[in-house]
């Protein structure tokens, strides 16, 4: 694939890219837009080659968890307190409507924090299918997994998120 | 049923956070700047910087190394035995001198003692 194609593709996927990114990351914002340009170069620099075996969309975000993880692995502090710290996940958007926009807040804000809570395989396989929208196959393409494993950890992940979600206290 | 509803429950609200996300994503940027690499010298570069070196080296260990015929016979000419020099030849100096080695004691003592003689008679030339 010659670069002006790669580059239109990185563009057509960057939204759901930066989602990705910002998970692989536990929603650091910062550690998010560094490891999606790193992951950007070197898919651009052909140090990571896309060889058609999968869909664009799926080699990319194995793209950007190798680089995540690359990240993490580098910054000493970061892998002590790899999701500890759970900054605002994002400035929203400013709705019309006051209430509405603090119920999204909320939401978001809750989500994020009990993603946090999460195994990372747990939290990326949730991430994908249900943020993604992908199949169990698709994300477990992603994370290098059989579709078994997978499978166990989006259950396990899906029955943690509820108890979670549906607990009382401080989220 | 009530699994489905669960989940349903859960895709609204990745719904939620994945149009807060997509809302607040930066656009697209072509990535600028190149990651900074440690780049090796080209091997011509240190093929010539280690044959520098080794001829630097050689003309050293040359200039510095075995000493002129001319050097040889201005020491020589400078040799100068003192008059007491012969209170330093003690017997057996030699054996203090260097370290013996087992099966060559004897031997050791009687070059020792040979040098004995040859620092006597020199001393009494000296004297005469």
């Amino acid at each position: 694939m010659h670069r002006p194609d790669l580059e239109a593709e990185l563009e057509r996927h960057h939204r759901a890219a930066y989602g990705w990114a910002l998970s692989c990351c536990g929603w650091d914002r910062a550690q998010a837009d560094d490891v999606l340009q790193t992951s950007y170069l070197k898919v651009l620099e052909g140090r990571a080659t896309f060889g058609g075996r999968s869909a664009f969309r799926t080699w990319l975000f194995g793209v950007i968890r190798r680089t995540a993880l690359e990240y993490r692995r580098r910054s000493a502090i970061r892998r002590l307190l790899p999701l500890q710290v759970v900054r605002g996940p994002m400035e929203l958007h400013v709705s019309t409507d006051p209430a509405a926009a603090l119920e999204q807040r909320e939401t978001t804000r809750r989500l994020t924090a009990v993603l946090a809570r999460l195994p990372g395989r747990q939290r990326e396989l949730l991430h994908l299918v249900f943020y993604e929208n992908m199949s169990i196959s698709q994300a477990a393409e992603v994370l290098g997994v059989g579709v078994g494993t997978a499978r166990t950890h989006y259950e396990r992940g899906k029955r943690r998120l509820r108890e979670l979600l549906g607990g009382r206290g401080e989220l | 049923m009530t699994q489905d509803m669960n989940d349903n429950d859960l895709r609204d609200r990745f719904r939620v956070l994945r149009s807060d996300v997509e809302r607040t994503a930066p656009p697209y940027r072509r990535p600028a700047g190149r990651p900074v690499r440690v780049r090796l010298a080209p091997v011509w570069v240190t093929v010539a910087a280690l044959a520098t070196l080794v001829a630097g080296a050689v003309w050293i260990a040359t200039r510095d190394g075995a000493p002129s015929a001319q050097t040889l016979v201005a020491l020589d000419a400078t040799w100068w035995a003192g008059p007491t020099d012969f209170l330093l030849a003690t017997p057996g100096i030699e054996l203090l001198r260097s370290v013996p080695t087992i099966g060559a004691i004897e031997g050791a003592a009687d070059e020792a003692s040979e040098e004995i003689n040859d620092t006597a008679e020199r001393t009494e030339r000296i004297r005469s």
